[in-house]
This record gives C-alpha cells, sequence and structure tokens, in this order.
C-alpha cells in the first residue's frame, strides 16, 4: 500500500478546509458582534441569548422536528414492509419494482415538489382536502422516504440467513411469531438505519418543504431561506452553528455505534 | 364495476402460482398473494398515488393551456414545448434553450471540478491508519449531514465584496474592485462543488479501498510513468466508483435551485429556477411543467445512460 | 443363494416398513413436485416405521432434500400426501406438525444464546417456565452441550453448532427428526465422531430418524433402511447390506461403491437364474422374484463387486472360466489395494480390490500378470439399467 505522500497530503488537507470553509464562516460569524456586514466586531454571545426568545424560530424548530417525526414514521412502517416483500417474496414485476424503486431516489426534488404542488392543488378544487399545511408537507415528506428505507432495509436483509425463518416454522412458531421473535429482532439494525437516513432527508428538506407548505408551517429550512434572501440576520448565524453542531455530534454519535456493533 | 374487481382477483389466482416465497413457510396461492399485497402492498399503493400520478399530472398539464393565475384549461396545444425550444410568440427566443444549455453545462462543470478535487482526496484516505481512516471518512460526511442552506448561504459571508476572498480576488484583477464574488457565476460553481464534494468522494474512495496495487507495481516495473501508471493500471479499476460519484453529482446538480438562486444573481438562471419562478410567481403552470417534463427526460436520459454504462464496466471488470 | 436374510425388498417402490411396526411413522404416497418445469420429486411414495433410522441417498438435486421438506412442511407437494402416525398433514403448516428439522446451515438464531435457541420451541408451545427449564437442561446434558448454555452461536465451533441444532429438535421430542445433511460441513473425524453419537442417540431415544446425505459410507454406517433417490424418484429401497450386496440398477451399483459392469447377452433363464455371454465368457447370475423378466438374446448388464474378484498368480494352467489379465494400475489405500486390471482377450477393464494380507497386492507392479479366477454366482449380480 503507498504511503501517502506530503504533496498528497498538502492537496488533501487544502481540500478539506475547502470542504470546512462554509462550516467555519458560519460558526465564527455566530460569535461576530456585528449587525450587519460581514466586518468582524468583536465577540459576543448576544445572538445565542436571543435564539430562546425567537418565536419565530422556535416555532420553526418545532415544526421541523414534529414533520420529521411523523413522516419517519409512516415511511419507516411502510418502507420496511415493501423492503421486506421485495427481498423474501418472488412475484411477477418484482425486479422491475425493485429497480423503479431507485427512481424517486434520483428524480431532483423541485420536480417531485412542484408535481404534489399541482397534485394538491388539483385535489383541492375538487374536493377541498390537502390545504397546504404540515399534513401536506408530512405527505410529501413519506414520499420520498419510502423508497430510501425501501432500499436500506432490503439491502440489509441480503445478509440475513433465509434458513432461520424456516427454522423457527419448524419449531412451531406460526407466521406471526416468527416475524415477531425472529425476522424483526434480526431486521432492527437495517429498519433503524432506513428510519435514521429517512428522519435526516426530512430534517434537511427545503425544495419539497417550501412548495407544499402553508402559512403557519414553516420549517427551519424556509425560515432560513427567507432570511438569506432578504439579508442574513446574525441570530440565524447562531441557530445554523446550533444546526451545524448537532449534524456533527449525530454524525459522531452512529460512527462509534456502528463501530461498537461491528467490534 | 364488481365484475371487474372479480377478474382482478382470478388473474392474481393463476398467477399466484407463479409467486414462491423464497424462504419460510408452505403457503397456498391464495396467502402468498394476501401476504405479498399486505406487505408491499401499502407503500406500492402510496407511492402510486402521491408520486406516480402527481407527476403523470404535470405531463398532463404540461400539454394544456394556461388560465388564469394557478390555473389550467383544457386547449390542448403543444404551446409550452415551443416556448421551450426557443419559439415562443414573439419570433425566436434563446432564453430557456440558454436555461437548459446552462443547468447541463453547470451539473457536468461541478461533476468534472468534483472528480478533480476528489481523486486527491480518497487517495490520501485510503492511505491512512484505520483509526485515522474512520476519523477522516466521518469528517467527510459530517458536511453531508448538514443542511445544504446552511452550506450555501455560509458562501454569501465568504464571498461578500468586504471580504478576504473578494478583495483577494480584486487585487489579481480577476473582478473589478468593489463588486464582489457574490453574487456570481464563480460563488455558483464554489458552492456546487464544495456541497456535492462528500457524493463524489465516497463512493470514489469506496473503488480506491479496493484497488489492487500490484498492477501498478507491475506497470513500474515495465517502465511506466506516474500519469500512464494512473491511467492503465488505476483509472481502471477506481471507475465504477467515478461513475457512481459523477452520476450522484451530476444529476441532481442539473436540478439544483436553491444554490443559483441564494449566490447566482439574475444571469445565472438554471432549469430549477425557470420551474420555481413559473410555478409560483408567474402562475403559468403549463408552461412549468413543460420546463419539469424535459428536465426530468434529461435525468431520466442520465440515468438510463450510466446504468448501460456501468454494466458494461462490471462485466469488463 | 445369498444370505440375504436381513434384507427387506418389494418390486414396487411402495415399500412396507418392517413388519411389527403398527401404524408408520411416515407414510408419503405419490408424491410429485416440480421448480419452473423442472421435476424435482415424480410421484414418489415411502413408508417409514417408528423408531427406524432411514436415510434418503442421493447425488445433489436427487430430490432427497426436496422430500424433506416436504415431509416437514416447509414445501407443498404439487400433488400426492403425507402421513405422520396416521394423519394425514398434507395440509398442515410446518408449525404444526410432530416433526423437527436439524438443518445443514444449522439456522440457530444469532441474537439468542444457545438456552433460548433449545428453549425456542417450548417457548412456541407456551409451556410454563419450570417444565421447559427441566426440559432444556435435559436436553442439553443429552447433547453435551450443557457448558455452552449462556454462549452465542457465533461463538461455538461447527461441532458444537451441530449438537446445539440437535438439541433445539429434539428437546421438542417430536415424532420425527429430519436432519438435512447435518455432518456435510464438519471435516472427517468430527463427522465420523458425531455419525457414531447419532446412531448411539437414535438407539437411546428410539425417535424416528430421517437423514438426508450424499455420503454413501455415512448412510450405510447409520441407516435401518436406505432410499436411494435419482433423478426425482426412489431407484431402491432396502436396507444398506442388500442394497450394497443385490443393487437393483447401475446407478444404484456405482453410487454405493464401485462396480465392475459386465455387458452381456442373455443365453437363458432358468428360474431364479440368468445365464449370459459376457466377455468373461458364460456367466450365471441369481434373479430374485420381482425382478423385471429378461429373454433369449436380450441385451442385459451383470455387476460384479471389485472385492469379490478372486485373484491368483499367473501359474499354471487356465482353468475353465479363468482369464489372463495384466495391471494397468495399483493404488495403495493402508488396508487394501485397487488393482486396474486389462484383460488379455478383449478390451474389458477390471476394478479389483484385495486386501493386502493376501495375495501380497500391495507389492504389485503395473504390466505384470494375474489370473481371474472363476465369478461364482453369488457374487455376481443383474442390473436393470
Amino acid at each position: 500500500m503507498k504511503r501517502n505522500t506530503t504533496l498528497l497530503r498538502t492537496i488533501a488537507l487544502a481540500l478539506f478546509l475547502f470542504l470546512y470553509a462554509p462550516i467555519v464562516a458560519v460558526v465564527v460569524f455566530s460569535f461576530n458582534a456585528a449587525r450587519f456586514g460581514t466586518g468582524w466586531k468583536g465577540f459576543t454571545l448576544e445572538w445565542y441569548a436571543s435564539l430562546p426568545g425567537n418565536n419565530v424560530a422556535l416555532a420553526a424548530a418545532w415544526n421541523t422536528f414534529l414533520l420529521a417525526l411523523c413522516s419517519t414514521a409512516v415511511a419507516t412502517v411502510l418502507g420496511t414492509l415493501l423492503g421486506y416483500a421485495l427481498r423474501r417474496y418472488e412475484f411477477p414485476g418484482r425486479r422491475l419494482v425493485g429497480r423503479l424503486l431507485h427512481v424517486p431516489v434520483f428524480v431532483p426534488d423541485i420536480i417531485m415538489a412542484v408535481s404534489l404542488l399541482l397534485f394538491f392543488g388539483l385535489v383541492r378544487q375538487w374536493c377541498g382536502l390537502f390545504e397546504l399545511g404540515l399534513g401536506t408537507m408530512i405527505v410529501a415528506h413519506v414520499t420520498f422516504q419510502i423508497p430510501f428505507v425501501a432500499i436500506v432495509v432490503r439491502s440489509r436483509l441480503a445478509g440475513l440467513d433465509p434458513w432461520l425463518e424456516e427454522a423457527a416454522h419448524d419449531l412451531g412458531a406460526n407466521a406471526w411469531q416468527t416475524f415477531l421473535k425472529v425476522t424483526l429482532p434480526l431486521m432492527l439494525p437495517g429498519v433503524m438505519a432506513g428510519a435514521m437516513l429517512a428522519f435526516t432527508l426530512s430534517l434537511d428538506d427545503f425544495v419539497v418543504s417550501f412548495f407544499t407548505s402553508g402559512p403557519g408551517s414553516q420549517t427551519l429550512p424556509i425560515l432560513i431561506y427567507g432570511s438569506a434572501r432578504r439579508g442574513i440576520t446574525p441570530d440565524i448565524n447562531a441557530l445554523s452553528t446550533l444546526i451545524i453542531g448537532l449534524s456533527a455530534l449525530a454524525t459522531v454519535g452512529v460512527t462509534l455505534l456502528q463501530r461498537r456493533r461491528e467490534g | 364495476m364488481f365484475g371487474w374487481w372479480s377478474d382482478a382477483f382470478a388473474w392474481l389466482m393463476a398467477r399466484a402460482r407463479s409467486i414462491q416465497v423464497l424462504r419460510g413457510e408452505a403457503l397456498s396461492g391464495r396467502q402468498r398473494v394476501l401476504r405479498i399485497l399486505g406487505a408491499a402492498g401499502p407503500a406500492g399503493f402510496w407511492l402510486l398515488i402521491f408520486f406516480l400520478v402527481p407527476l403523470l399530472l404535470i405531463l398532463g398539464v404540461s400539454f394544456l393551456s394556461r388560465g388564469e393565475l394557478g390555473t389550467v384549461e383544457t386547449p390542448l396545444t403543444f404551446e409550452p414545448y415551443r416556448r421551450l425550444a426557443g419559439f415562443g410568440l414573439l419570433g425566436f427566443d434563446p432564453l430557456y434553450p440558454i436555461i437548459l444549455a446552462r443547468s447541463v453545462v453547470l451539473g457536468a462543470g461541478t461533476a468534472l471540478l468534483c472528480v478533480i478535487c476528489a481523486l486527491p482526496m480518497a487517495f490520501f484516505i485510503a492511505g491512512l491508519r484505520p483509526t485515522w481512516k474512520t476519523a477522516a471518512l466521518t469528517l467527510v460526511i459530517i458536511p453531508l449531514w448538514t443542511n445544504l442552506l446552511i452550506r450555501t448561504y455560509a458562501w454569501q459571508l465568504l464571498l461578500a465584496p468586504e471580504g478576504f476572498l473578494s478583495r483577494a480576488a480584486a487585487a489579481l484583477g480577476l473582478i473589478e474592485a468593489g463588486a464582489g464574488l457574490y453574487p456570481g457565476a464563480a460563488a455558483v460553481y464554489a458552492c456546487m462543488v464544495c456541497d456535492y464534494l462528500p457524493f463524489m468522494v465516497l463512493p470514489l474512495y469506496a473503488s480506491v479501498e479496493k484497488l489492487d496495487w500490484s498492477f501498478a507495481e507491475a506497470a513500474m516495473d515495465l517502465g511506466a510513468n506516474g500519469w500512464n501508471v494512473f491511467r492503465h493500471a488505476l483509472l481502471p479499476q477506481i471507475k465504477p466508483g467515478l461513475f457512481a460519484g459523477c452520476l450522484l453529482v451530476f444529476l441532481p446538480a442539473t436540478g439544483q435551485f436553491v444554490i443559483p438562486d441564494l449566490l447566482g444573481g439574475a444571469k445565472t438562471s438554471m432549469i430549477g429556477n425557470a420551474i420555481q419562478q413559473q410555478f409560483l410567481a408567474s402562475g403559468d403552470w403549463p408552461f412549468g411543467s413543460a420546463i419539469a417534463v424535459v428536465s426530468l427526460g434529461v435525468v431520466m436520459l442520465g440515468l438510463w445512460v450510466f446504468t448501460r454504462q456501468s454494466r458494461e464496466e462490471m462485466e469488463l471488470l | 443363494m445369498p444370505d440375504v436374510a436381513e434384507v427387506t425388498q418389494s418390486d414396487t417402490p411402495s415399500v412396507e416398513a418392517p413388519a411389527g411396526v403398527s401404524t408408520p411413522a411416515v407414510e408419503v404416497t405419490g408424491v410429485s413436485r416440480a421448480f419452473s418445469g423442472v421435476r424435482a420429486l415424480d410421484n414418489v411414495s415411502l413408508t417409514i416405521g417408528r423408531g427406524e433410522f432411514f436415510s434418503l441417498l442421493g447425488p445433489s438435486g436427487c430430490g432427497k432434500t426436496t422430500l424433506l421438506r416436504i415431509i416437514a412442511g416447509l414445501d407443498l407437494p404439487d400433488s400426492g400426501s403425507v402421513r405422520l402416525g396416521g394423519r394425514d398433514v398434507t395440509h398442515t403448516p410446518a408449525h404444526r406438525r410432530p416433526v423437527n428439522t436439524v438443518f445443514q446451515s444449522y439456522a440457530l438464531f444469532p441474537h439468542m444464546t444457545v438456552r433460548d435457541n433449545v428453549a425456542f420451541g417450548l417457548r412456541m408451545k407456551k409451556l410454563l417456565a419450570p417444565e421447559i427449564d427441566r426440559r432444556v437442561v435435559e436436553g442439553m446434558e443429552k447433547t453435551s452441550i450443557i457448558e455452552l448454555a449462556a454462549r452465542r452461536p457465533t461463538q461455538l465451533s461447527g461441532g458444537q453448532r451441530q449438537r446445539v441444532a440437535l438439541a433445539r429438535a429434539l428437546v421438542n421430542e417430536p415424532e420425527v427428526l429430519l436432519l438435512d445433511e447435518p455432518l456435510a460441513a464438519l471435516d472427517l473425524k468430527l463427522r465420523r465422531q458425531l455419525q457414531v453419537e447419532l446412531h448411539a442417540l437414535q438407539r437411546r431415544l428410539g425417535i424416528t430418524f430421517i437423514l438426508v446425505t450424499h455420503d454413501q459410507e455415512e448412510a450405510l454406517a447409520l441407516s435401518d433402511r436406505i432410499a436411494v433417490l435419482h433423478g426425482g424418484h426412489i431407484e431402491q429401497l432396502a436396507n444398506g447390506r442388500a442394497l450394497y450386496e443385490r443393487p437393483r440398477t447401475r446407478f444404484v451399483a456405482q453410487f454405493l461403491g464401485t462396480c465392475n459392469l459386465l455387458p452381456g447377452t442373455v443365453r437363458e433363464v432358468r428360474g431364479e437364474t440368468i445365464v449370459a455371454a459376457t466377455d468373461l465368457g458364460e456367466l450365471a447370475a441369481p434373479l430374485e422374484k420381482g425382478r423385471r423378466k429378461f429373454s433369449a438374446g436380450e441385451q442385459c448388464t451383470l455387476g460384479v463387486r471389485p472385492e469379490k474378484i478372486i485373484l491368483r498368480e499367473a501359474q499354471g494352467e487356465l482353468r475353465p472360466g479363468e482369464h489372463e489379465a495384466s495391471i494397468l494400475d495399483v493404488v495403495y489405500n493402508g488396508p487394501d489395494t485397487d488393482l486396474s486390471l486389462q484383460l488379455q482377450s478383449g478390451s474389458l477393464k477390471l476394478q479389483v480390490c484385495c486386501l493386502n494380507a493376501n495375495l501380497r497386492a500391495s507389492n504389485r507392479q503395473s504390466g505384470q500378470r494375474l489370473i481371474v479366477t472363476r465369478m461364482t454366482e453369488e457374487n455376481l449380480i443383474v442390473l436393470d439399467d
């Protein structure tokens, strides 16, 4: 195995710095006492202090979290069942459905967003359902989460010994008991991975939320976008830094958990 | 109506004999069908209603005429597509063809720049010791899970006119004094590459990690210089990773609208911006749908080309 | 006449269980199963008695595992029926049949300890905890795994896992225990040891065992009766001795051990004997009751086992029925030696197996001359195609 040359090391380090430049900028500016502009005017924590009193931000945070929780719950159940069916049952069209599952993953989110906007609009004209709001956002999120969950669950199931379910039947477990006592416990890591993926996708989503949101259902990304268009206020930097911190913690936590399970 | 349902069920029964449960209980045909419908049914149904039908609606609406704000009317027409191709009401207007071309160029350019940046990073990480490797990979993944909006608006801060980078660029004569790198095409490219870099690094790293260096050693033994060693011994092996990375970067990048919107200014409008404008601002849903359909067509084409290419690559390997 | 007093044979594949048993443990009638147009089982019928150690023997793809799974309830036959202890269970799902299986890959639940694995079936039956504990401990002691109770399957060796799989199945006190090539993944020494243990266990417990294997030595050593399967149907069903001494078809003759094939033409049929003209001259071979009829002039194949061919030194005159041969190849096996011989007259090659205590076979070299003595009637076999 080649040893890393100093040249390679320098280039790679520079690229890592490039990768983190935006994150570092946001963190640094969150402590900047300047009210506007980007000149440095001293260190302060006032922007962080202002956050708890910022009702708009708190409402947005609550919406974001609630949306992610609800949509993840629904998508995990539906996606797990779909992933399980694709791995376990042979049926006509199985391979086609499997390949079709990748389509929603690659469709640009703006196209999915406007298509849902159109769909909700037309249904609303027809029978008054689907007023834009948290409900439509949950529906939209579940729609793009299901394929991800199904794909993750299906690929994790590949590593599962298919004889185990047969052994359970042989030993006297009916279908339901087999699922509860054998299949589900063994599938759980995959289901958890799918659920986490879905949760993160929902938290980070902007485009789909933007097009399917209504008054009063603003999420954090929408809030940040609005602020970025009008001109960034420093409290947004503080908010963003907190989000960055949580994301970093979550990523590190998940990595450590994975290593502990594999080790 | 009821007859149709019973016919459908009878057809399912007949097909049920060909349905196998891969492992598990011995089930009768009827039980199998019920099981499969129960498991795959809910998700399939959901995706049918909330993914497929809306897309079909978009396709349909793109052939309709524009009604009053936010509605559509029935006279079927190709007008939106003609406008997209440049033949608007007032003669040839290259606005939309240019936007389409610009989006494709942006996507391809981003992918290319990402490849150039990701290669050294991937090789660097692959050459680290195991504990450092995990740490480095985690460092690459963290930006991935950090909100795209945050990483995007940050470039407004970094490239503001009074910022260090803009002043340096002005001093070098790359831009006018007093102007900023933001808003502008440079800002858009910088942000795109930075935002999509992890999507290129990770698949590329997966390929590099599995590299068989004996090919490189054989090439060096036979007298090849550095570039030829890379080109003949290493590049063929990392092709799958390169392809996956390009796919993960190019396809979303062409449909990107947030980044050009926040960093680009007026002259860098892309497909995404056009769609957003037509749906939210102008209320011209048929036209917006037509743009969406064409953009989706580009994506599907790219996906199809990739899957065919990668299958050949896999067979060669 | 050959000493086949212990042989139990019948002309139809649906063989009756050994006399003296009331309700057979397993009755398979007319079972067929096809996968994507390929017939895995073709109208198979057999009967297995209580307390029997029965083997399904055959090469891979012969349908033995499919038959086992149908008996277990893990697969539905396309046609036919399965009865366990007199009750029709063809449409009873696997979890309700009084049958347990030891899988080839053991299929131990990786997320449970050994004890929980063994207790699984009892828990499914919803027995009371003290009863479960008692039976689990008893089961683990019988299979010598009691000290492994708290371990996980991933921490066990192949032989230990096999014992856990066995305990997990036996603890449910099934009427029939099915074993799907349970020793295939183990090395030779361990396999031999476990075969002995398995045999002793079955004798002690008195449970009906059905073993699926492709290892003919294993089947011969362990079983009361063996069904040899080929291409989805039963070629022959008998005890090991009958299968080896009196194989009925070419396939069975060559699957169990080696057999020299002597093609010939029928000269005459005298009651229960056939006389055929072969490269080794006119030979008489016994034809049991119930075999198909042969007529004079028909082509037939006789067989003779390598160890039944007697050789002597190439000295003196050739007596009637004897033939000269030269050695092509010598393979030393320890207790015996395999000699490949080429007959001087004609192109027939013979495989002969000699104990090294006789004839100093181990000292032979290729090219040397030996004499094949006259084949006696009891050493010859009539083979169907």
